[in-house]
């Protein structure tokens, strides 16, 4: 679903002149499928609630410093896996959903969650080196109330050339090095 | 006379390196680099990722500035001395406003805190949501509660967000509604809001 094409050391201009990088997604599973969510539903948690967790970005990509996997099952939108780096007296240790959320390893149900996910899907039409800017042949968009999905819609943004690569990808970033 | 004239300007610029140099220092005593590591080390990494046409224009731009600085240092120095009087209570200010996502524009209506509370189980089928007030959200409630004093008023709100533009050359993602509305509890004391809850976001 998500390919580097390469992990240069090299940070790219963006059109507008700003330095910047594409961000990794996250990950939704939708009606079986693997699709990248552009899209930051656990964002304000961690702001608020998690607060004190120091989460740590390992590279330019991923500046907020984790990846969820969400899911949608009978309507509802889960938090059901997540891979953070936080940085500790030792170093940087990876940690898990469970640390985030003792009491529910497995799965959260997003209930705090209210307004649009946005997922592309289908050929690139254009890259854009920066947040989730790069645009795609389609856009799948999750209307979510609560935590609870209400509706579905997919909007066609045109058509990609024939040798276009498919699937949300990231072209280059910095990784910084393990403390 | 015109050796009066290359002394005067030998003083000028000797006065100027002495007071740049006092000017550097108190830059370092007063703004401490309070960034962490990570950050340190972050910006180090994105400036090595600088091509040398880059690192060669801000040598250059340094050494002009640098020059210019001297030319002008009876004004420089006057700036930087304006500037660490003033800095920090300007800092201030501006993490006062910034502590919060709720602005006064932002507040709904006054409520009860028992009702809130009272209205505020998550139901799960699964069971993948915890069943006091506010689920996953709860010890945000908790805190709210913490902070409030007798006198506090407790106001719901809600943020105004903003809608992407698509119209024109834009081919941005096509949202329907605005984006960055955030919902939740703000606790005003006199007339200033002094803590927040969030409990809807996108």
């Amino acid at each position: 679903m998500l390919s580097l094409e390469s992990e240069t050391l090299t940070a790219f201009k963006s059109k507008t002149g700003a330095k910047m990088t594409a961000q990794i997604a996250e990950t939704m599973i939708y009606k079986g499928e693997e699709l990248s969510l552009c899209d930051e539903p656990l964002h304000y948690y961690l702001q608020t609630i998690a607060k004190d967790l120091k989460l740590e970005a390992p590279s330019t990509a991923l500046w907020r410093g984790y990846v969820g996997t969400w899911t949608i099952e009978d309507d509802r939108l889960y938090l059901v896996k997540l891979k953070g780096y936080i940085s500790t007296d030792s170093g940087t240790a990876e940690i898990e959903l469970g640390d985030v959320f003792p009491d529910y390893p497995d799965g959260v149900f997003a209930h705090w969650y209210t307004g649009e996910l946005r997922c592309p899907m289908g050929g690139l039409l254009e890259y854009v080196h920066g947040g989730y800017a790069s645009r795609y042949e389609m856009d799948l968009f999750l209307k979510i109330d609560k935590g609870v999905l209400l509706s579905d819609r997919i909007v066609n943004n045109g058509n990609a050339e024939p040798n276009a690569p498919h699937g949300y990808r990231i072209n280059a970033m910095t990784t910084f090095g393990k403390k | 006379m015109t050796n009066d004239l290359w002394r005067w300007l030998a003083i000028y610029y000797c006065i100027g390196v002495v007071l740049v140099f006092i000017g550097r220092q108190l830059v370092k005593v007063f703004h401490k680099d309070n960034r962490s590591d990570f950050v340190k080390s972050a910006l180090a990494a994105l400036e090595e990722d600088k091509t040398p046409q880059q690192k060669r224009r801000e040598f250059f731009k340094s050494v002009a500035t640098g020059s210019l600085i001297l030319v002008v240092w009876p004004f420089a120095f006057a700036v930087l001395i304006n500037e660490l009087k003033k800095k920090p209570q300007a800092a201030s200010k501006e993490d006062d406003a910034s502590k919060f996502t709720c602005e006064k524009k932002d507040l709904i209506e006054i409520l009860n805190p028992l009702e809130v509370e009272a209205g505020a189980k998550v139901i799960d089928p699964k069971k993948r949501v915890s069943e006091l007030p506010f689920g996953h959200l709860n010890r945000g409630w908790k805190n709210l509660r913490k902070q409030m004093k007798p006198g506090d008023v407790m106001w719901s709100f809600k943020t105004s967000g903003y809608l992407p533009k698509n119209s024109g050359e834009h081919k941005g993602p096509q949202y329907e509604s605005p984006r960055n509305i955030i919902q939740g509890f703000a606790l005003v004391r006199g007339r200033e809001i002094v803590g927040e809850f969030l409990t809807q976001w996108d």
